[in-house]
């Protein structure tokens, strides 16, 4: 929120004060002050000036040639385009070398259609003060001759921006800041309640105008308003223009100008009904009724809920309450009699109504937060003041007003036990400063013993609820700076004990085991020379749409945002391979040709949010002057082997998925197998998405990390080392092009399995080669095997390995399809 | 003959040899001088036959003169056998010299990303203190992201965070603050824990992302003060960003804490002189911190007259990118590798 300096000037003095200062020690009690910028300051060189004559420019037709004085005894010739002054006028004039706000540039000597000019005649637009105007800013012509502008006009000023938080109604406004300014520097808030004017006023009551009836209390428990006749619209006095035009509102005309300085000045919004609009005897405050309507003031049509609180008329509702009025009652220029509203609405229900109607106004905006509810009548006492020194000469107020309640506001009375400052706090507070300090803020303080102060709370501190409440302004007040620095030492340096409680509630706590376990494998993936991706966890139809993921498939049950941020982005991710597609194609348009990334991070199903690793690469694996190898399908099937290594993954298998990958190229991809459950996916994009993406060949993983993160770890234990040499044997076996490896893997292991003596003293079997071409028969290929073997009992003599050979050949040529070459 | 004569004869054997093998160059031309001379029927040996026309009290001096002899001739070849090995090796160590400048193979160690990283480092200057880490959900309940926050229904404060609602009826949520709740409701106090995780609010600009990372902290004990959160948030911010930074505490508004603070820092690029990043205040504000309502105690099952906490959090984005100079935090989502490699 924009406050003025000098509207605050009407609320505190502050003289002495250094803006600076006042916004630091704002800030620094919870009103933090996010810019101070300094109006009207600096512009020493444009001045107050009187016409002495005008001339018509010899060349041009639109321009004149000026002689005006400044008061320094010499006589500048200006030239000027505008046509609303005459000689004998006051007018800002910037002089050579000044720069008005409006401008970017300096103001400098120069020959416009080659007269001289020295200046220029400003406007009030050009000196940031849009007064709409077509023409000079003609000044009042008692303005001092020679003053710099913006003094002489008193519209030097300072502005802070305030970021008020949502628990501090009673600052947004000018009055409310004053308070804290006040309190902050021991200085006194200046009251300027005086009798109100409609206590003073003859003629017929206010209530005989017009009645009320409050139908609904809990949305509407207050609601005032006083009549004046007679008034005029107009433009607003240069003062009350100027005051708007400094927190950046536009000036309308003088009654609406009204009831935003009173908002803006106490706090309270008002709503200014043209009396001769409305409908019948009286004012009735209720909920809409279905199928009710109305136009604002903005010229929308507004459907009306039930749950609306309407302000309405005999016919219809005329306002929406707190949020906004209606056109049809709106003060036009022919108005002369006017109601003003001034009261309290309940702040859900003003909420409910600006959020149904996505309708957030200065008004709403306030009730909202909770405006003071007690002080209604006397906050419609100034806007009558205020409105009737700018309504017209004729501008009567009529007596009395109408106040409708069922009863005053109640403070807010609260038992404060002083103790609890340095409970809370770790810094004592005596129960002296505790009530001082309070009665700063107009919290008035009795005690009954010295341990307990009670508390009333003034009817504008609506967050003042509870002890606690009271604590946090007794901290801002003095300061965190003198609260000490200590470190809860009962529990620094002790071992935390983690002790669930009874109950269903899921623990929250993740183990350092499993937290060490995550950095291994994001710690392998980086050493394998992928970067790290970090993604939104948003996806959108078209990218399944891209990967040709059928209609019913796991990918496409989603869990959808009701109010996504991008339309095509309404999925909350259910695989991470999207995002780092999304990835692909950013670094393909830089041209990268070297692409590895994963990322680790969660998908959102239908029944949780499991952690997950992925990762794709295309072009080079290792790339050097000596020779370059791209990444393959092996390298990603090595990768999640690693991955998954430091678990207990007996039975786990690698297999060609039984339908297909949609996205991934059918005869290119595995998924690994463990208990049921697969564990990992890996493959090579399918050729026919690369081709419509236009994306280059690429590899493709995705792990279930939850259920990794779940398997038991890998629990290495010490065998004997044996004393025996090694046998090595190669064995060059010959199969069928279509059969797969796993066949013979599975022999060998079935062989160990069942044969110990075989079982005991294999150490390993490791492929070496795979051949297919000259001096293998057509459509079957050579798969080169070395198996290692060592006994615990001796030296492996030609007899066994004979027998190991044997048992080999005949079992693999059986059951393998796999003969010896 | 005499032994004068023998003698000269054999020198002269010598002389004729070690001059041979000195100028043999290779290896196998070596053998065979030496068998030459040395072999059975070398020419040492049959001279040494003339031995026998010696009279029988010179034959043991003769013996001793022709052993002489055979000794020299056998060094002289064992000389020049190593010698020509070893220059045979520095030939062949001559010829296998590669070029040493030419750029080794380079291992593709990469660093984690800039949010990872800055991640990991909150968490582990937390765990030396003690902290666990804790985690929850992040399509979440309105009641833990909001209602047991002490964020009621139709309450203004919920603007402070514009929320992503999921089909359905749940929320994407907007802080990690939701973990709190959960955790208490889960474990005996005292609780220290923080909670690091990914968050979503309905904003995005050049400092604000829809999604994005915060880390949670709640500590929960028998006469936890206002005090120790400072003195906790000191100690980070020392670890954090070095122990000579001025800190602030000022206070603020969040319906879960009272008194609630934001933590602010002296800015770590002007130095407090007032520049752009700072918006000329001298002050980065880090993160948010404050004592635990006792409504949400009272929500979380922790008796308030009992126990007592604070809480803070702060965006793991702006951490990272005032730490690293990033300027425009979509630059931390888009995972351009010419980006991600500066921090390899």
């Amino acid at each position: 929120m924009k406050t003025s300096w000098n509207w605050l000037a009407e609320w505190v003095d502050l003289d002495g004060l250094d803006p600076n200062d006042v916004a630091h020690r704002l800030t620094m009690a919870g009103l933090e002050v996010e810019g101070v910028e300094f109006i009207g300051y600096g512009h020493d060189k444009i001045v107050v000036g009187q016409i002495s004559a005008i001339d018509a420019h010899p060349d041009a037709d639109k321009l004149v040639v000026c002689k005006v004085s400044t008061g320094d005894g010499e006589e500048h010739q200006i030239v000027c385009g505008a046509k609303n002054m005459k000689a004998g006028d006051r007018v800002p004039v910037a002089l050579p070398g000044s720069q008005p706000p409006a401008f970017d540039f300096e103001i400098g000597k120069r020959k416009m259609r080659g007269v001289e000019s020295h200046g220029m005649l400003c406007a009030g637009e050009e000196l940031g003060m849009d007064d709409g105007v077509d023409g000079l800013l003609i000044l009042d012509e008692a303005t001092e001759i020679g003053r710099p502008i913006f003094e002489a006009l008193g519209a030097q000023d300072v502005v802070f921006e305030i970021g008020l938080t949502p628990n501090r109604p009673d600052c947004l406004s000018h009055r409310g800041v004053a308070r804290e300014i006040a309190t902050l520097y021991g200085r006194e808030l200046k009251e300027h309640a005086g009798a109100p004017l409609w206590e003073s006023a003859e003629g017929a009551e206010a209530s005989t105008h017009c009645g009320i009836e409050i139908v609904d209390y809990e949305g509407c428990p207050r609601y005032a308003f006083a009549v004046i006749e007679g008034v005029k619209v107009g433009p607003s006095p240069f003062w009350l223009a100027q005051r708007l035009r400094s927190i950046g509102l536009r000036p309308v005309n003088n009654l609406v100008d009204v009831t935003n300085y009173i908002n803006f000045d106490i706090g309270q919004p008002l709503h200014a009904f043209d009396l001769d609009k409305l409908q019948g005897p009286e004012i009735i405050v209720r909920r809409a009724e279905a199928g009710e309507e109305i136009v604002g003031i903005d010229h929308a049509t507004y459907k009306l809920d039930t749950a609306d609180l309407v302000i309405a008329d005999a016919g219809r509702p005329v306002a929406i309450a707190g949020v906004m009025g209606g056109e049809a009652t709106e003060v036009t220029e022919s108005t002369t009699r006017i109601l003003i509203e001034c009261a309290y609405f309940d702040p859900t229900s003003v909420r409910k109504s600006a959020k149904r109607h996505a309708l957030h106004t200065d008004s709403s905006h306030r009730f909202e937060r909770g405006i003071d509810p007690g002080a209604t009548a006397a906050n419609l006492a100034r806007a009558v003041d205020y409105m009737s020194r700018v309504a017209g000469d004729d501008a009567k107020v009529a007596a009395g007003h109408v106040l409708a309640q069922r009863e005053d506001a109640a403070p807010t009375i609260i038992e404060f036990p002083v103790a609890l400052s340095s409970k809370v706090l770790g810094v004592e507070v005596s129960a002296e400063r505790s009530v001082a300090l309070l009665e700063g803020i107009g919290v008035e303080c009795k005690s009954t013993t010295a341990d307990v102060i009670w508390a009333t709370v003034p009817t504008w501190r609506p967050d003042l609820e509870r002890p606690i409440d009271l604590v946090e302004e007794i901290a801002r007040l003095i300061g965190f700076d003198e609260i000490p620095t200590e470190f809860p030492s009962r529990l620094m340096g002790e071992a935390h004990v983690v002790i669930e409680k009874e109950g269903a509630h899921a623990p929250t706590i993740v183990s350092a085991h499993t937290r060490g376990q995550l950095g291994a494998i994001r710690r392998l993936m980086l050493d394998y020379g992928f970067h790290e991706a970090v993604n939104s966890s948003f996806m959108g139809p078209e990218e399944l749409d891209a990967l040709d993921v059928p209609e019913e498939h796991a990918l496409r049950q989603v869990r959808e945002l009701a109010n996504p941020l991008k339309v095509d982005m309404p999925f909350m991710r259910t695989t991470l391979l999207t995002g780092l597609l999304r990835n692909l194609v950013t670094n393909v348009k830089q041209k990268q040709e070297e692409i590895a990334i994963f990322e680790v991070g969660r998908r959102y199903l239908s029944d949780g949010e499991p952690l997950t690793l992925s990762f794709i690469a295309t072009g080079n694996a290792a790339r050097h002057w000596s020779g370059r190898r791209e990444w393959d399908f092996y390298d990603f099937k090595g990768l999640v082997d690693a991955v998954v290594g430091q678990f207990e993954l007996g039975g786990a298998t690698w297999v060609k998925p039984d339908e297909s990958v949609t996205f991934l190229h059918p005869g290119v991809q595995a998924q690994l197998v463990f208990d049921g459950e697969v564990l990992a996916t890996i493959g090579r994009l399918h050729p026919k998405i690369e081709q419509e993406r236009k994306l280059p060949a690429l590899l493709l993983a995705e792990v279930d990390l939850a259920r990794v993160l779940e398997l038991t770890a890998r629990k290495p234990l010490y065998k004997a080392l044996s004393i025996y040499p090694t046998v090595k044997r190669d064995f060059a076996l010959v199969q069928e092009r279509g059969q797969a490896f796993a066949a013979i893997e599975a022999q060998i292991s079935e062989l160990a399995e069942q044969e110990s003596w075989f079982g005991e003293i294999l150490e390993s079997v490791e492929v070496f080669d795979v051949y297919e071409g000259e001096r293998i028969e057509d459509g079957k290929r050579s798969v080169a095997l070395q198996i290692v073997l060592r006994s615990h009992d001796g030296t492996l003599g030609d007899e066994t390995i004979t027998k190991v050979t044997d048992a080999l050949v005949s079992r693999l040529e059986e059951n393998a399809g796999a003969t010896l070459r | 003959m005499d032994i004068q004569q023998f003698e000269q004869d054999l020198l002269a054997l010598q002389e004729k040899a070690t001059g041979e093998l000195g100028a043999a160059n290779d290896r196998e031309a070596v053998l065979q001088i030496k068998n030459r001379y040395l072999g059975r029927k070398g020419q040492v040996q049959s001279l040494m036959g003339i031995m026998r026309e010696l009279p029988n009290e010179q034959k043991r001096e003769a013996g001793q003169i022709s052993n002489r002899t055979k000794q020299a001739i056998d060094a002289a070849f064992r000389e020049r056998m190593a010698h020509l090995k070893q220059a045979e090796l520095e030939a062949k160590l001559a010829e296998e010299a590669i070029d040493v400048t030419l750029p080794g193979r380079a291992l593709p160690v990469r660093q984690a990303h800039p949010i990872t990283r800055t991640q990991e480092r909150l968490i582990e200057i937390f765990a030396s203190m003690g902290f666990e880490v804790a985690s929850g959900p992040e399509i979440e309940e309105d009641f833990y992201n909001f209602e047991a926050l002490n964020f009621p229904h139709d309450h203004p404060a919920r603007d402070m965070q514009d929320t992503f609602m999921v089909r359905g009826g749940n929320l994407l949520r907007t802080h990690t603050s939701p973990v709190q709740v959960r955790t208490m409701l889960a474990y005996e106090p005292p609780i220290r824990i923080i909670a690091p995780g990914r968050v979503y609010r309905v904003d995005e600009d050049p400092t604000h992302s829809p999604n994005f990372h915060q880390v949670e902290g709640l500590l929960v004990d028998r006469g936890v003060t206002f005090a120790h959160l400072k003195g906790t948030l000191r100690y980070f911010i020392d670890e954090c960003f070095g122990p000579d930074v001025p800190v602030r505490f000022r206070p603020s508004f969040f319906p879960f804490t009272e008194p609630s603070a934001e933590v602010d820092i002296g800015c770590v690029f002007c130095g407090q002189d007032g520049c752009s990043v700072c918006s000329h205040t001298g002050w980065l504000e880090i993160m948010g911190c404050g004592m635990v309502d006792p409504n949400v105690l009272t929500s979380c099952g922790v008796d308030p007259e009992v126990y007592s906490g604070f809480a803070f959090g702060m965006g793991v984005e702006r951490i990272a990118m005032l730490d690293m100079h990033i300027d425009d935090i979509r630059l931390l989502f888009e995972n351009n590798l010419r980006f991600l490699s500066q921090f390899s």
